[in-house]
């Protein structure tokens, strides 16, 4: 099935959603440490990440990487609504990675006047090492 | 019913030392509320990236859908520091999210407070090829809206390294 969204976006079964990229700082980690109430060091001491054995740098808190997907569906379906997320944490994202969120759609079903995407997701480091895998339903309107 | 949970969690976080992970399976959060301000929301926007703009509207009327997660963990009377007090466990060893499954009846809305509430499902232990041996927390936490409805819930994996002996 194809439609399309909002601005005209077209979107159709098997059609791959616009990537989405961050360069990620330490200064968010610290940002999340706190929005979150998390005390965990590793996010805020790259020793405390050494120490328990998870490499030379901090490691970024889970549910800011699960945030960068949330974004790139906003950008790909604005004004979108998210029914369904499960994630698997497949790897870690470390201070000054660059990450890509790409994926895309994998089912288009009719639901009233509005529609739902299910996509699969994930967030890559690098050229190569996911760090998470997601799927997603979206409801989104048909563009008038 | 808030009290008694709570009352529960702190009975066993002073004495936490030795319990079986058994005794940790359907154990009620202590439940309490989180409100939602318009201020995380943006903080939350900039430290992913997100440029707040006309195009984006459900940026300036709904609240980012990751905070079904900040909601969740703030507000369940628990904090993530409680939480490995509770299961003795040292936060030095670098516990990690696994797994979260989320899912959404309507959208979290900004300037709002919601009511929290959820269980630990299971403590289990297990071995781990990169970690060696771990324990696995799985606990679901849920939103509730001012009439009592279930707005979000999200059913949480994390897993505990153990430093080894």
């Amino acid at each position: 099935m194809d439609t399309s969204g909002e601005g005209g976006i077209m979107y159709s079964k098997g059609s791959n959603l616009k990537d989405w990229a961050f360069l990620v700082p330490q200064e968010s980690m610290n940002t999340w440490a706190v929005i979150l109430d998390d005390p965990n060091p590793i996010h805020l001491d790259a020793n405390a990440a050494k120490q328990v054995g998870l490499g030379d740098k901090t490691i970024n808190q889970g549910p800011a990487n699960i945030a960068y997907i949330l974004n790139m569906i906003e950008e790909n379906f604005p004004n979108s609504r998210i029914l369904k997320m499960n994630n698997k944490m497949t790897d870690s994202v470390l201070e000054g990675d660059l990450v890509t969120v790409s994926g895309q759609i994998s089912e288009i079903k009719a639901e009233g006047d509005q529609f739902i995407a299910s996509c699969s997701i994930q967030l890559t480091v690098g050229e190569d090492k996911i760090a998470v895998l997601s799927e997603i339903d979206v409801l989104f309107e048909r563009s008038q | 019913m808030v009290k008694e949970n709570k009352k529960i969690w702190e009975e066993l976080i002073s004495k936490p030392k030795g319990l079986p992970n058994d005794i940790f399976s359907g154990l009620s959060f202590p439940g309490g509320t989180f409100f939602i301000d318009t201020n995380t929301n943006l903080l939350i926007y900039k430290s992913t990236g997100m440029i707040v703009n006309k195009k984006n509207l459900n940026n300036f009327i709904h609240a980012h859908p990751i905070f079904l997660f900040t909601s969740t963990l703030r507000g369940s009377g628990a904090s993530i520091q409680d939480i490995f007090d509770l299961l003795d466990y040292d936060v030095n060893n670098g516990p990690m999210l696994g797994q979260c499954n989320m899912s959404f009846k309507s959208p979290l809305q900004l300037e709002r407070e919601y009511k929290i509430d959820g269980k630990i499902i299971s403590l289990k232990e297990k071995i781990s090829k990169k970690l060696g041996r771990i324990k696995i927390l799985d606990f679901t936490l849920s939103m509730f809206d001012n009439h009592n409805s279930k707005v979000a819930s999200v059913d949480y994996v994390w897993i505990l390294p153990e430093k080894e002996a």
